[in-house]
């Protein structure tokens, strides 16, 4: 099995190959016309949330022990209201 | 990594950036592929860098509400994770943690204690899932007799229990060299819950003082022979119960600083008061129960070690108790100081008979001293 840190190098590869895609898609799109300029804006779009769908899990299988906690996805920033709204 | 080091890292990046662009426009179509790719990966580690300055940089004030992390920021988190993964690493402890420990006191006692023949049966019975009331019907018993005799034999396992787990929890590793420190008062007051008043005072002055038995009998008015088997009884009790092939016994210094500090506590009438009305009266009240069978018959093995400052005397203990051929060792305060004041104590009371009398009165001086050690250790208990 591997380990976060390989892992996170696997989405830096993946990261990496689908900029450079995205860095010629991107090149096209000014030379192209009418329905395939659309195709390839559209492309672009998708390629680019997966660009930063990417970077996110290699930020995230990096720093996955160190990162600074801030509460998000724990219930250290959930509260329970004082007045129970049921009652009157 | 700090701010520094990724701003180095950051600069790296842009240089080799400027030396693949430059390549680039010099390299033919096949080799262009092979150096985009690099460059895209370039800007993935100069996005990346750049993420982790700007989470470096604090762009709200904290609240009460922030956790300790995000307060103490990525530094605090590393030197946490870096303690966990020592933890970790270090494997676990050696040696047998408290509850094993326990349990082969438990085991050991109850495989060699010395109960008797109605103890050990209605304790079997009793371990065996049966109550006290059930044991008397079987046996036809009344079922109090049944109740205190099983009271009785569990309190004398839980005694033994509790002296020998005392003892092996001081013991490094158990590998056939079992260490008694009689300066640590655990350790001292497990070993004189082991043994009689008698026995206590005979050991003391065989391997204490080192005197031989002869001088014993003369100093308490007992036959020699007496003493031996006092003293046999005592260390095939010890050999039974703790674990191991050696026994090296240290502090007997401190015992005998300890038994000095008492005697000059003591009181002139208080010296000579306990110690052995109780057993005579024992012996001749009733007869003694009949005791359980001895485990295996077996010689003593053992090899006893006495360490008293720098010099170390060796006993073997064998089918017989070796004469000891050393000299007496100690300080050699006790003894006098304790005839002195008898002396003193038997001028005031114009003894007539003062020989008998000293013999008989040094003897239970020594057991009363052990008593008062035995009770102000036991003092925590209540």
């Amino acid at each position: 099995m591997a380990s976060l840190s390989e892992i996170s190098d696997g989405y830096r590869e993946a990261a990496a190959l689908i900029r450079m895609r995205l860095d010629e898609i991107r090149a096209q799109i000014p030379e192209a016309q009418g329905a395939h300029r659309k195709k390839l804006e559209a492309k672009a779009a998708n390629l680019s949330g997966v660009l930063q769908q990417m970077r996110d899990m290699r930020q995230l299988t990096k720093e996955y022990y160190t990162r600074s906690r801030d509460g998000t996805y724990t219930c250290s920033q959930l509260r329970a209201s004082r007045l129970d709204g049921s009652k009157r | 990594m700090t701010k520094t080091e990724i701003k180095a890292r950051a600069k790296e990046l842009r240089d080799r950036k400027e030396s693949l662009e430059a390549a680039l426009t010099a390299a033919p179509a096949a080799e262009g592929r092979a150096i985009r790719l690099e460059l895209a990966q370039i800007e993935e580690d100069l996005i990346d860098c750049a993420r982790e300055l700007r989470a470096m940089t604090p762009r709200h004030k904290v609240s009460y509400r922030t956790t300790l992390a995000s307060a103490g920021g990525r530094e605090l988190v590393h030197a946490q994770y870096r303690i966990w993964k020592e933890l970790e690493s270090a494997g676990d402890p050696e040696g047998l943690s408290s509850q094993e420990l326990m349990r082969l006191a438990v085991r050991t006692v109850r495989k060699n204690a010395c109960l008797t023949v109605k103890q050990a049966e209605y304790l079997d019975a009793a371990e065996a899932g049966a109550r006290g009331a059930q044991v008397a019907r079987e046996k036809n018993r009344d079922r109090s007799t049944v109740t205190r005799t099983l009271q009785r034999g569990r309190a004398k396992l839980d005694r033994d229990i509790k002296a020998l787990y005392t003892i092996l929890e001081r013991q490094g590793e158990l590998d056939g060299l079992v260490v008694i420190d009689l300066e640590d008062p655990g350790v001292l007051r497990a070993m004189l819950d082991l043994l009689t008043p008698k026995q206590q005072t005979y050991l003391y002055l065989y391997y204490g003082e080192w005197l031989s038995l002869r001088e014993i009998g003369a100093l308490c008015g007992v036959d020699h022979a007496s003493i031996l088997r006092s003293i046999r009884a005592a260390l095939e009790r010890l050999d039974r119960l703790l674990l191991g092939s050696q026994a090296e016994v240290r502090g007997l210094d401190a015992l005998e600083a300890r038994l000095i500090t008492y005697f000059d506590r003591l009181e002139d009438q208080e010296l000579t008061k306990g110690g052995q009305t109780k057993d005579k009266q024992k012996n001749t009240r009733r007869k003694q129960p009949e005791k359980a069978d001895a485990p295996e018959e077996k010689p003593l093995t053992w090899m006893l070690e006495f360490v008293r400052g720098e010099e170390v005397r060796t006993a073997m203990l064998d089918q017989y108790l070796r004469p000891a051929f050393f000299p007496h060792w100690g300080s050699g305060r006790l003894l006098p100081m304790l005839r002195q004041r008898l002396l003193r104590q038997a001028k005031a009371g114009k003894i007539q008979q003062v020989r008998t009398w000293l013999s008989r009165k040094m003897s239970k001086a020594l057991r009363q001293l052990f008593l008062l050690i035995r009770r102000d250790l036991h003092a925590d208990d209540y």
